[in-house]
C-alpha cells in the first residue's frame, strides 16, 4: 500500500500528465483565439488546468509535514486479484459470447465468471447462480423488455 | 413572492396532479419508489447504478413516465437507507452515516421501532418542506434565469462545478481534478461547431461521444463492485423484528424530536440552496449542529432522539430541494441530479429556465409525484421494514454477479452495441484506479453532463462580445457568480491552511465521526 504523501505524488502526477495529453491533443486541432475560438480552444483550457491542479496536488503533497490524507474518506485496501480479475472477466466473457452465441448464454457466462470472484464461491454454486440469472434475465430482458439482441444464435452450426 | 404568483403555482401544481395521477404514470411513480426503496436497504447496490441500470429502459417511455420514475428512485432510496443505519448499523447509503450514530444505540436500547417512527415523521417533514420550496421557489428561479446571458450561465456553472467538487468530503484539488476529467470526456466525440472529431483516439464509435450510461456504470457500478468484492463480511441480521406498534413514537419522544426536525429541515434546504451540497453534507451539518446546540452534547453517541431526527430530516428536504437548481435552471447539484438531467436530454428535453414554460407536464407532474411518491413510501415503509430487514441476508457473493450482468444488459441496450459494454468495463478500471487514488468518482459525472454546455456558452459569450475574455466581469449577474466562485477557493485556502496550523481547527473537524470499520459497504456516491 502506498503512505497517502506517495498516494498524493501519484495522483498529482497522473493530473499532469494527463492535463499535458489533453493538451497536446487539443493542439492537433485549431486552438484559434479568444475572437474565433476553434475546436481545441476549450479542450486546450481543461487541459492546462488539469496539469496545473496536478502540479498543486504534487506540491502540497511535498510541501506537507503530515499526512494530507483526505479526512473522511474511507480506507480502501490493495486490490483483491481473485475477485478484480473474475469482475473483468465476467464482463469480457459477457462480450465475447454475446457477440458469438446471444443474450442468454452471455449472461451465463457473465454471471458464472464474476461469481467465482468470490473466496467462499463454489463451482457448483456458481453453476447454478448463473442457470438461475440466465433463465431470470432472458425472461426479463428477452420477453418482457424486448432487448435487441438474439436470445440465441449459432452462426457457425449452419 | 406576489400572492398571484402563488396562486398560479397552486393551479400549476393541480394540473401537475392530473398528470401524475394517470394510471400509466402512477404506476411508473411506484414503480420507482419501490426499487428505489429496495436499493436503498441492500447494501452493495447505489442509487446511481441503479439509476444508470434502468436508464436506458425508460428510452422507450415517455419522458413524464421516465422522470417519474427515475426521481421516484432517488428520494426513495432514502427511506430504506435509514432502516440500515439504525437497525443494522449499516451506513449503505451516505448521507444516513450519520443516523447510525444515535440510531443504533437505540435499537440497542429496544427502541429501534422508536427511532424508525422518528426518522420516517422526520422525513416526511424534511420532505414536504422541500417539496413546498420547489412549489414555490422553482418558477420564481427560472423566472430569473431566464434573464442569464451565455456569460451568465458559464459563470454559474463555474460556481456549480467548483462548488460539487471542493465541497464534497476529499481532497478539493483532486475534486476539481475529476471535474476537469469528466469535462473532457464530455466534450469527446465530434465538436458540433466544427465537425472535428475531438478525443476520439480513432476509434468510430466514439464519434458521438462517451454514452453517459456507460461512464455511470463504469465508475459507479464497475468500480464499486472491484473495489467491494470479498471485502462484505456476510451480515448477521440479529432478531431486528420491528412491530407496527413500536413505530408509534410516545407524546414525550415526539417533543424531544419536533424541535430538530424543523433545524434539520432547515439546514437541508438551506443546503439544497447551495449548488454541490447534497444530501450528504446536509444530513452531516444538521448533526454538527445538534451536538452543539443541545444542553448535553456529551450524550450524542448514546442513543439521543434528536441525532435521528434533525439528520434524516435535513437529508430529505435536501434531496427534494435539490431539484430545485436542476429542474430550474439547468444546473444540478450533484451527481445523482446530473444523471436525471442526462435523462431529460436523452428524451430530447433541454434542461435550463424554459423547461417549466414548456414542459409543464414534466416539471408540475413530477412535483405532484413527490407528494404522491414519498406517500406510498410511508405507506409502503410501515408494513414492510420486516421484509426489507430480511433482505440484507442477501450475501454480496449473489448480489454482484447479477448486478454486472444486469450492468453489462444495461449497457448494451443504451445503444445496443457491445462497443460500450467495453467502454464501461476501461471506465470501471479507471475508475477503480481513481478510487484507490483517493479521488472521488461523483465530480466526474458533474463534469461531464455540464462541460458540452459550458464550452457551447463560453463560445457563444465570446462571440457575442467580440472575444472580449471581460464580459465575464462586466456582466454583473457573471460578476457576481464569479464572486462566489472567489469566496468559495478563498474559503478552501482559509480552511487548509487553518487544518495544517492545529489540526483540530479545520472544516474537517466538523465532521462526526463515523466509525469507519463498521460500514459495510461505502458508496461513492455524494
Amino acid at each position: 500500500m502506498l503512505s497517502s504523501r506517495q498516494r498524493d505524488l501519484v495522483s498529482g502526477t497522473l493530473c499532469l500528465v494527463g492535463g499535458a495529453g489533453a493538451l497536446l491533443e487539443a493542439g492537433k486541432d485549431t486552438i484559434g483565439s479568444l475572437t474565433s475560438p476553434g475546436p481545441g480552444f476549450y479542450p486546450a483550457i481543461l487541459g492546462a488546468l488539469l496539469a496545473l491542479v496536478g502540479l498543486l496536488i504534487v506540491g502540497a503533497a511535498l510541501a506537507a509535514s503530515h499526512a494530507t490524507d483526505d479526512v473522511g474518506t474511507e480506507p480502501v485496501g490493495g486490490p483483491d486479484w481473485r475477485g478484480c480479475a473474475c469482475i473483468v472477466g465476467g464482463v469480457m466473457a459477457f462480450i465475447v459470447v454475446a457477440w458469438l452465441a446471444g443474450l442468454s448464454p452471455a449472461i451465463f457466462a457473465c454471471v458464472f465468471v464474476a461469481a467465482l470472484g468470490d473466496r467462499t464461491a463454489s463451482v457448483r454454486g456458481s453453476l447454478i447462480l448463473a442457470l438461475v440469472m440466465s433463465i431470470v434475465g432472458t425472461v426479463l430482458f428477452g420477453y418482457l423488455l424486448g432487448i435487441n439482441m438474439p436470445l440465441w444464435q449459432w452462426p457457425w452450426a449452419t | 413572492m406576489a400572492l398571484g404568483d402563488m396562486i398560479t403555482a397552486l393551479h400549476d401544481l393541480g394540473h401537475g396532479f392530473a398528470v401524475a395521477l394517470l394510471p400509466g404514470n402512477l404506476i411508473w411513480c411506484f414503480v420507482g419508489v419501490l426499487i428505489g426503496n429496495l436499493v436503498g436497504v441492500l447494501p452493495g447496490l447505489g442509487v446511481l447504478s441503479t439509476v444508470s441500470i434502468l436508464l436506458p429502459l425508460t428510452f422507450g417511455m415517455k419522458p413524464v413516465a421516465a422522470i417519474l420514475m427515475l426521481a421516484g428512485i432517488y428520494y426513495g432510496a432514502q427511506y430504506g437507507g435509514a432502516i440500515c443505519s439504525i437497525l443494522l448499523n449499516l451506513p449503505c447509503h451516505p448521507p444516513h452515516a450519520v443516523t447510525c450514530l444515535d440510531g443504533f444505540p437505540l435499537t440497542r436500547q429496544g427502541k429501534g421501532g422508536t427511532a424508525l417512527g422518528i426518522a420516517i415523521i422526520a422525513a416526511c417533514m424534511g420532505a414536504a418542506f422541500g417539496i413546498v420550496e420547489m412549489t414555490f421557489f422553482a418558477p420564481v428561479v427560472a423566472r430569473f434565469a431566464l434573464d442569464f446571458g451565455p456569460a451568465d450561465i458559464c459563470s454559474l456553472m463555474l460556481l456549480g462545478l467548483l462548488a460539487g467538487s471542493t465541497l464534497a468530503r476529499g481532497s478539493p484539488l483532486k475534486g476539481v481534478a475529476m471535474t476537469l476529467l469528466g469535462q473532457m470526456l464530455g466534450l469527446a466525440g465530434v465538436d458540433m461547431n466544427t465537425g472535428v472529431p475531438r478525443f476520439t483516439f480513432g476509434f468510430l464509435n466514439l464519434y458521438d461521444g462517451v454514452e453517459l450510461v456507460a461512464l455511470a456504470l463504469g465508475v459507479f457500478g464497475i468500480a464499486e463492485f472491484l473495489k467491494s468484492v470479498n471485502r462484505i463480511a456476510p451480515l448477521h441480521v440479529p432478531g431486528a423484528r420491528v412491530r407496527l406498534r413500536d413505530l408509534l413514537p410516545s407524546r414525550g419522544e415526539l417533543r424531544t424530536a419536533s424541535l430538530p426536525m424543523v433545524r434539520g429541515t432547515l439546514v437541508g434546504s438551506l443546503c439544497a440552496m447551495v449548488p454541490g451540497t447534497g444530501p450528504t453534507i446536509a444530513s452531516f451539518v444538521a448533526y454538527a449542529l445538534e451536538k452543539k446546540l443541545s444542553r448535553t452534547p456529551d450524550r450524542f453517541g448514546t442513543g439521543m432522539i434528536a441525532g435521528v431526527a434533525s439528520p434524516e430530516a435535513s437529508t430529505h428536504s435536501s434531496v427534494q430541494g435539490d431539484f430545485i437548481p436542476t429542474m430550474s435552471m439547468g444546473i444540478p447539484g450533484d451527481s445523482g441530479m446530473a444523471l436525471l438531467l442526462g435523462a431529460l436530454m436523452i428524451q430530447g428535453i433541454t434542461p435550463g429556465p424554459l423547461l417549466i414554460a414548456e414542459h409543464p407536464d414534466i416539471f408540475w407532474g413530477l412535483i405532484a409525484s413527490f407528494w404522491v411518491g414519498n406517500l406510498l413510501l410511508v405507506i409502503l415503509n410501515v408494513p414492510l421494514i420486516g421484509i426489507w430487514v430480511r433482505l440484507l441476508a442477501i450475501p454480496y457473493r449473489v448480489l454482484y454477479p447479477c448486478a454486472l450482468c444486469f450492468v453489462c444488459i444495461g449497457v448494451y441496450s443504451a445503444k445496443n452495441s457491445l462497443f460500450e459494454v467495453g467502454e464501461t468495463l476501461v471506465f470501471g478500471i479507471v475508475g477503480y484506479l481513481l478510487i484507490t487514488l483517493r479521488f472521488h468518482a461523483a465530480p466526474i459525472l458533474l463534469g461531464f453532463v455540464l462541460g458540452p454546455r459550458m464550452e457551447e456558452n463560453f463560445r457563444n459569450a465570446l462571440a457575442i462580445s467580440n472575444g472580449h475574455i471581460g464580459v465575464f466581469v462586466t456582466r454583473p449577474i457573471s460578476a457576481v457568480f464569479l464572486g462566489c466562485c472567489a469566496v468559495l477557493i478563498l474559503a478552501q485556502l482559509y480552511a487548509h491552511l487553518a487544518s495544517r496550523r492545529g489540526r483540530r481547527l479545520g472544516a474537517a473537524g466538523a465532521w462526526p465521526e463515523v466509525a469507519d470499520g463498521t460500514i459495510g459497504v461505502p458508496q461513492v456516491e455524494e
